[in-house]
């Protein structure tokens, strides 16, 4: 991940998420991880005695941390962050897009950065299955249906279909 | 010969036999009531009397009566056969009378029968006919529904085909290159689609939160 401009916590308008963070499953494991390693920061302090080794953090903890320049040994930036991440969790606008296959972590990486620098820097993702497009997505949003498929392109060219069918011109 | 000329000619015959037969009784009837007078005149009289007894004798009068029996015998043969001639002339004027009139009836008859089956011929030939064109429209319009029907019918197998068609090709397509496009690939274009919707995306997106 490119190092960015360390964004504070005091500005939740502009919190942003790393780009291994795509769905609220994503997110939901951030949140509970960074729950878990309080929870181990505050068992070591309960027994006393020097500061704990905290768990090793996953590539998307790493990247938040880095992005926010949080330092997890401290608990006051922890719950800080626990709590922004919370929030968002709550809040964080998602739809749903669906492809005909499985996309690739770099394929996902690459338009959610997309996605939010375009759209809102907190959007996150439903990642769906549909092998009956072939290609394109499919998005589904509050009230909305979009189709960029191929299935859609084919049949929107059914006329050309059926007027080489007839043995003419389309 | 008329029968009034018959009757006549009988008439006549009985006329004058009834004639012959009063004049001789008339005669005799002279002979028997001769009257008492003088010697003279008696003795004409006598002498008058003996020749007519002399010539009008028994033979004599029988020979009359002869000649008058065979006379009336003849007239009335001749009459006989007249008559009977008549009768058969009658006869066969009858039958062609009757012959002329009956077939004359006949053929009347048999004009007008042939004539009533001419007309019923006729309005049989007019209620076929009428029939025949009836049938005829209606087949053609039955024709013209079916041939509408086969058109509508051909029409949508037509069109069922061509739909059924291209949702295979469709989907052969879809199979086929399916599972051969890489999702890489395709993130610029999916972008770009992403690009043109970006603004109903976005309002429904913060519509929605």
């Amino acid at each position: 991940m490119e190092r960015k401009t360390p964004v504070p916590l005091s500005m939740p308008e502009a919190t942003t998420l790393p780009e291994s963070v795509v769905t609220k499953i994503d997110l939901s494991r951030l949140v509970q991880e960074l729950d878990h390693v309080r929870e181990v920061a505050h068992q070591a302090s309960l027994r006393g005695g020097e500061q704990a080794a905290l768990p090793a953090l996953s590539q998307g903890l790493s990247d938040l941390a880095l992005l926010y320049q949080i330092d997890m040994n401290e608990s006051a930036q922890r719950q800080a962050l626990l709590d922004r991440l919370q929030q968002v969790r709550g809040a964080a606008p998602s739809f749903r897009i669906s492809f005909a296959a499985e996309p690739s972590p770099v394929f996902l990486s690459k338009l959610i950065s997309w996605l939010r620098r375009e759209m809102h820097p907190q959007l996150l993702l439903q990642i769906g299955l549909q092998p009956s497009i072939a290609a394109g997505c499919v998005i589904r949003t509050q009230s909305k249906y979009f189709d960029f498929s191929l299935r859609k392109d084919l049949g929107q060219k059914r006329d050309t279909l059926l007027g080489y069918l007839r043995g003419g011109q389309p | 010969m008329e029968l009034w000329q018959l009757v006549l000619i009988v008439t006549s015959v009985l006329a004058a036999t009834a004639g012959f037969i009063w004049n001789a009784l008339h005669l005799k009837q002279h002979r028997n009531t001769k009257p008492i007078n003088p010697v003279g005149a008696a003795a004409k009289d006598n002498l008058a009397n003996a020749a007519v007894q002399h010539v009008f004798d028994d033979q004599f009068r029988e020979e009359l009566r002869k000649q008058g029996r065979e006379q009336f015998e003849k007239i009335i043969s001749e009459n006989a056969m007249f008559l009977q001639s008549d009768l058969r002339l009658t006869g066969a004027q009858l039958n062609d009378y009757m012959k002329r009139e009956i077939g004359r009836t006949l053929k009347e008859e048999f004009g007008k029968y042939e004539q009533s089956i001419t007309d019923a011929k006729q309005l049989a030939v007019q209620s076929i006919d009428k029939t025949r064109q009836a049938i005829e429209q209606q087949r053609q319009v039955l024709s013209e529904e079916l041939r509408k029907s086969e058109e509508a019918e051909k029409q949508r197998m037509i069109a069922h085909f061509e739909q059924n068609m291209a949702e295979i090709i469709n989907h052969y397509v879809l199979a086929a290159i399916g599972d051969q496009i890489d999702l890489d690939n395709q993130l610029e274009y999916i972008i770009g689609e992403i690009e043109t919707n970006k603004q109903a995306i976005l309002e429904d997106i913060q519509n929605g939160t």
